[in-house]
């Protein structure tokens, strides 16, 4: 079954929402936001976590975590594989990893090979230049990785990661539907574990289950915030 | 009513086992100590992550967790800790703790991505219709002795074993524990066994 996935962004323990990489609202408390979810019944939740890694973080995400009856998926600053290892036996089912597949390669492969390849999440941020190219970029979104994106995905693959969530920076915040042209990309490929990031609009719900790569569809916007002023709404909705 | 525990070996989601079985009405306590073990009738081993670390976090509880099996108490491994109460697994070096003759074999030997998602499976609680559990595995359950259980399809093609049952001995697959109100009707099931 094809999942829909909303994307919680925590910053101190606050669950805020950003635009653009930047700050841009504040949405609640994690607990009350997972404690909605749960009664909303979400295939998945992914956590991104932006304060720095602590031992406090990791009591804070044992217990976030206790509170949720759906899985989790939780990443933000870990940059070693005993950050991974403390994150991991706090509970969480995944951990999302982005800076460490460029910056420490050979670290992202020692917590793929110690925590279990279905474990780990790999996170790349797409972004689309000037001339409407492509790149492979970093976890702030502005500068290039000097990687061809399909050289990473093959290592990727080479190396069993589970599932690759594509991050596509143009999209983010931007309601207007996921990136059909890189998913074209992503068709041709010998892959069938993506998930896709930004963008996300009600209309694209009912194409999910006809792409064949595509293993579900992440949002933060269309599961957080409505309207044109962006009001604080948690919604979900499983019909597609 | 049976007193229920959840053992917190530092590996797994062991609270939100404890919330959700607290969340239907049951009692439900996180063991920390291994004399604490004697005080139970049923016992959760919840797992996520590498079999070989998981078995060097458990074997401190062993002797403590055979005698309860001996005296008859009900164990539910979930997920790796399913995996656990067999003899050994392909991801690792380490015995199992043994109580059922199986061993875990790895997908991608054969090819085969993870099993991520949700899927409708058969299970032990009888359900008139099969219900949607939330999976997460690399490896997969070989049983070597004729025993309860249930099977699954992975990738549409192969089919490999979702749950055991030996006697009081009971493992899943997947993750009750996160399949929302599949996953309360499950620890109902259990507790009222």
């Amino acid at each position: 079954m094809k999942r829909l996935i909303p994307n919680l962004l925590i910053d101190e323990e606050k669950a805020i929402k950003h635009k653009k990489f930047k700050y841009y609202k504040y949405l609640g408390d994690p607990f009350n936001i997972v404690k909605i979810l749960n009664d909303k019944e979400i295939d998945e939740l992914i956590i991104t976590d932006l304060s720095a890694f602590s031992d406090r973080k990791v009591k804070y995400i044992t217990k976030l975590n206790g509170t949720s009856f759906m899985p989790v998926c939780y990443g933000g600053g870990i940059r070693s594989l005993n950050q991974a290892q403390k994150i991991m036996h706090a509970g969480v089912e995944r951990i999302h990893l982005n800076t460490i597949i460029y910056s420490n390669p050979e670290e992202f492969l020692k917590i793929l090979d110690h925590l279990g390849s279905s474990s780990i999440v790999a996170v790349l941020n797409i972004k689309k230049n000037f001339f409407g190219k492509y790149e492979y970029v970093d976890s702030f979104g502005k500068n290039r990785i000097r990687e061809k994106i399909q050289t990473k995905l093959d290592w990727l693959t080479n190396n069993q990661v589970s599932e690759i969530l594509i991050n596509i920076v143009n999209k983010e915040n931007s309601k207007s539907g996921i990136d059909r042209e890189f998913i074209d990309i992503i068709e041709n490929t010998d892959s069938n574990n993506f998930l896709i990031n930004g963008g996300l609009v009600k209309e694209d719900l009912s194409d999910l289950n006809s792409f064949s790569n595509i293993s579900g569809f992440v949002g933060a916007n269309y599961f957080f915030c409505k309207g044109i002023y962006d009001s604080v709404l948690v919604t979900y909705d499983k019909r597609m | 009513m049976s007193k229920i525990g959840v053992l917190n070996y530092g590996i797994g989601n062991y609270l939100s086992v404890k919330n959700m079985i607290n969340h239907i009405g049951h009692d439900c306590s996180v063991i920390e100590n291994k004399l604490d073990i004697t005080k139970f009738d049923k016992i959760i081993i919840p797992g996520v992550g590498a079999f070989d670390t998981a078995m060097d976090a458990i074997n401190q509880y062993k002797s403590e967790l055979d005698n309860f099996v001996e005296r008859g108490g009900i164990i539910l491994g979930i997920c790796l800790g399913a995996q656990l109460l067999g003899m050994k697994s392909d991801e690792g070096n380490h015995k199992g703790l043994g109580y059922i003759d199986m061993h875990s074999k790895s997908f991608s030997e054969l090819g085969l991505n993870a099993n991520i998602g949700w899927k409708k499976v058969k299970s032990f609680m009888r359900e008139e219709q099969d219900l949607m559990f939330y999976h997460l595995h690399n490896f997969y359950i070989n049983l070597n002795e004729k025993i309860d259980n249930y099977e699954n399809t992975h990738n549409e093609n192969f089919i490999y074993i979702n749950a055991v049952k030996k006697n009081n001995i009971i493992g899943v697959q997947y993750h009750p524990e996160k399949s929302n109100s599949n996953g309360k009707r499950f620890f109902k099931w259990f507790c009222e066994l």
